[in-house]
């Protein structure tokens, strides 16, 4: 019976950590998104612009002259990047959710056996 | 009528029947409610920071071009065409210890953060125009947000009364489940035109 208890807690703690796993990444992935709206801005930004407009970049607290075709570039990387990795966390999430999901049917279970043996061991 | 699980999930539409949710079930649901409201709350005053500091953005530049068009004057302009013309070189930190002089030249260009680090040159009417769309975005925004989160406070409102209606008639040991559901569901339909929670 001991053994099923503490085979209960370990189940709970488990998914308490994948709990906070799973938080994170959903934190990771709000991130991301400010970001790529971010960078979205900015792409029609450069989009509207004509091309002898002035670009720069702030490089530490100096602002740095650009290409526009060069930071057109940059910014379309970028977007490519954080799409590549915003298709990352969103399979993490799902993986974790699945996992969340095993977890607690398995709590159940415990739970449940746990219950038997305790009515059990009470009636007998 | 969708399965009282769906309390926790925020992407689908919660279109939950109240009253057949038992009290532990409705006090999830309130609690995730709250906390769905919280998040909202922050996001609007976020905004609201957003759209002031667009429109501080917009004076400013109003300010630059000021006494041109018989504009009356105003301190920020004056301020800003006395260190053009007193010409005496000023310091421009490069960090908190260290300084290069510099001197305003022009104000006809300015040069504006379009985000991620980078900044655009842009005369002072495009910057304007620039700004005031963003704010023009920001507010369409705080309109949305502001919808939202009445909505959801209606149905926040309306899922604490169920639990006094359903904790009332259990202390009072009301055996009638019919006339809970009733009491529930008339409540319910009420909030459901209230509140189309998306």
């Amino acid at each position: 019976m001991s053994t099923l208890n503490e085979k209960l807690e370990g189940e709970v703690n488990a998914l308490q950590e994948i709990q906070r796993q799973y938080n994170t990444a959903i934190l990771n992935r709000q991130q991301l998104d400010s970001q790529l709206r971010e960078n979205e801005a900015v792409k029609e930004e450069f989009a509207a612009l004509k091309s002898e407009s002035v670009v720069y970049k702030l490089i530490g607290p100096v602002l740095v002259k650009q290409d526009l075709v060069e930071a057109k570039s940059n910014v379309d990387k970028r977007l490519e990047f954080i799409n590549g990795e915003i298709k990352r966390a969103e399979t993490l999430l799902k993986d974790l959710t699945n996992k969340q999901e095993k977890r607690q049917e398995q709590i159940l279970k415990l739970k449940e056996m746990v219950d038997a043996q305790e009515s059990r061991a009470a009636t007998s | 009528m969708s399965k009282p699980s769906s309390a926790n999930d925020t992407t689908s539409p919660p279109t939950i029947a109240l009253a057949s949710l038992d009290v532990n079930q409705l006090q999830n649901l309130k609690q995730s409610l709250e906390e769905e409201l919280q998040q909202l709350t922050q996001s609007y005053a976020a905004l609201r920071q957003a759209e002031v500091k667009f429109s501080e953005n917009t004076t400013t530049l109003d300010s630059l071009t000021q006494g041109k068009n018989g504009s009356p004057l105003t301190v920020k302009f004056l301020i800003i065409r006395l260190a053009m013309l007193s010409a005496k070189p000023m310091l421009v930190p490069l960090t908190s210890s260290l300084y290069v002089p510099g001197e305003v030249t022009a104000v006809e260009n300015v040069i504006v953060d379009v985000g991620t680090g980078y900044y655009v040159e842009k005369s002072v009417d495009d910057a304007k125009a620039y700004y005031s769309k963003k704010a023009q975005y920001v507010k369409g925004q705080l309109e949305k947000l502001a919808e939202t989160l009445n909505s959801r406070q209606a149905a926040l409102r309306g899922e604490q009364l169920l639990v006094g209606v359903i904790q009332y008639t259990r202390n009072y040991n009301i055996p009638i489940n019919s006339q809970r559901t009733a009491i529930a569901e008339a409540m319910q339909s009420k909030l459901s035109k209230q509140s189309t929670v998306k």
